[in-house]
């Protein structure tokens, strides 16, 4: 090879590399704790789960009727829902990772993902 | 120009190669409600496409399954049983068949701490908030004598199987979950899936360890306080499931009547609060995890002890923490007790 090609090739390895590591590696790092709601199986809302002060209610319309969630700064539960048994309401609070509220009847799941205390895959 | 194709394939050859190595598969999740369930699907796939085929795959055998065995749905197979009781064989669908043989033979070795024909007792109990029952002594005397496995006859060559008296009924509740864990993560496996999980409500079945070869982790409720964890089991193959006084249940005074009902007596298993088995299938946790919550903590950790492959963690109705020989301890962290199977 000429002195160009092996430029050549040394530039568009390294670019080729470069690329590979931002697409296989950097990409991963530190993902937000998040809240995720869910109806039917599709997400419909998401939010932080740490926002200082936060004191809110929302009301998730689910398929049978209104759900409705409480958060607060690093944790949530339901508070009413439209079901008979309630499970979701003695559910409680939720706060760490894989930690699960679900409203069978309406549909609605909430699940906290990614929270800093992840060691745990399961509960 | 063309003198940098050479250079330029080469690299860019190399570059792919490297990332291809390199590349991981991604982590996929989906949930369905089947059987008043929540059955929640984790695999690593090489794709999305792969990971959708894989979702589409195990809603379509959910779906069938749930359609075969829960006596809740008009065309099962419990529901043509019950229909058929006293009267004639019915013929049933191969894994009710399967379903109803591996209870049979655990009905046995448990000596009847697990029974399917347990139904017609389960239906006097309600746990719904505001309809809370439990049957009076009376009507549980009159019902108790239809629940009996050895009522069942099973007939493997013809499929069929047939209860023995008038108002018996079976209910694969105790280990259908299991079982349908079983045959969706075969689903998985035949489409070249190698790590992942399914979870059904508590009854989990392992693919095999984490990708990174990790084991998983799977937190345990304490029963005195359900929204913490009293251990943390690490396992990497087989199975796990979890029975509990505190999933459904309502008070009275003091006395707790929960969905745990000793077969023997019609009443709530009182001896422990909290039963984990680990085995090599899910039906067979599943259906253990109930078996040794109405033995008690002595009699079911024998009883495990006994059978290989499975290993168990009980809180008895005291607060006191018991395993089989199979688990190791490990210290606790912060309160929390860490469980792993031996080697």
């Amino acid at each position: 090879m000429k002195r160009a090609d092996l430029i050549i090739f040394t530039l568009v390895l390294a670019a080729g590399l470069i690329g590979a590591y931002f697409y296989f590696f950097a990409g991963g790092a530190g993902p937000e704790s998040t809240i995720v709601i869910e109806v039917n199986g599709v997400v419909v809302q998401t939010y932080p789960l740490y926002q200082e002060g936060r004191d809110e209610y929302v009301e998730i319309t689910g398929v049978n009727g209104v759900t409705r969630v409480h958060l607060e700064d690093g944790r949530v539960q339901v508070v009413d829902s439209a079901c008979p048994d309630k499970v979701c309401v003695n559910t409680g609070w939720i706060r760490n990772s894989a930690q699960v509220i679900a409203c069978l009847p309406n549909r609605v799941i909430i699940k906290i993902v990614n929270a800093e205390d992840g060691d745990i895959d399961l509960r | 120009m063309g003198r940098y194709v050479l250079p330029l394939l080469l690299a860019a050859s190399v570059a792919l190669s490297t990332a291809a190595c390199g590349k991981p598969p991604q982590a996929y999740e989906k949930s369905f409600f089947v059987m008043d369930t929540l059955v929640s699907v984790q695999l690593y796939a090489p794709s999305f496409a792969r990971a959708q085929k894989c979702f589409d795959l195990v809603e379509a055998k959910l779906a069938e399954l749930e359609g075969v065995l829960s006596a809740h749905l008009p065309d099962s197979d419990p529901a043509k049983l019950a229909a058929s009781a006293g009267r004639r064989p019915q013929s049933v669908q191969p894994d009710t068949l399967a379903v109803i043989s591996l209870s049979l033979e655990y009905a046995d070795k448990s000596g009847g701490a697990f029974d399917i024909t347990l139904a017609p007792v389960l239906k006097l109990y309600s746990f719904s908030p505001g309809r809370e029952a439990r049957p009076d002594p009376d009507r549980l005397a009159e019902t108790l004598p239809l629940v009996d496995w050895q009522k069942v006859r099973l007939d493997p060559a013809g499929s069929t199987v047939s209860l023995a008296e008038e108002g018996m009924e079976v209910d694969l509740g105790g280990v259908a979950k299991g079982y349908i864990v079983d045959r969706c993560l075969e689903i998985l496996r035949q489409n070249g899936i190698e790590y992942g999980l399914i979870n059904a409500g508590g009854d989990i079945g392992f693919l095999g360890a984490k990708p990174d070869g990790s084991s998983w982790r799977v937190g345990i409720k304490n029963p005195d306080n359900p929204g913490t964890n009293f251990a943390v089991v690490e396992l990497s193959r087989g199975a796990l499931a979890t029975s509990g006084d505190y999933e459904r249940f309502f008070l009275e005074g003091d006395l707790r009547y929960h969905h745990i009902i000793d077969p023997r007596t019609g009443l709530p298993a009182r001896e422990v609060r909290s039963v984990t088995i680990l085995a090599d299938s899910s039906a067979l946790a599943d259906l253990l995890s109930t078996a040794v919550f109405v033995l008690g903590p002595r009699e079911g950790l024998a009883l495990i002890e006994e059978l290989p492959g499975v290993d168990g963690l009980i809180w008895d109705a005291e607060g006191q923490v018991l395993w089989t020989s199979g688990l190791e301890s490990r210290p606790d962290q912060a309160g929390v007790g860490y469980y792993l199977r031996r080697p």
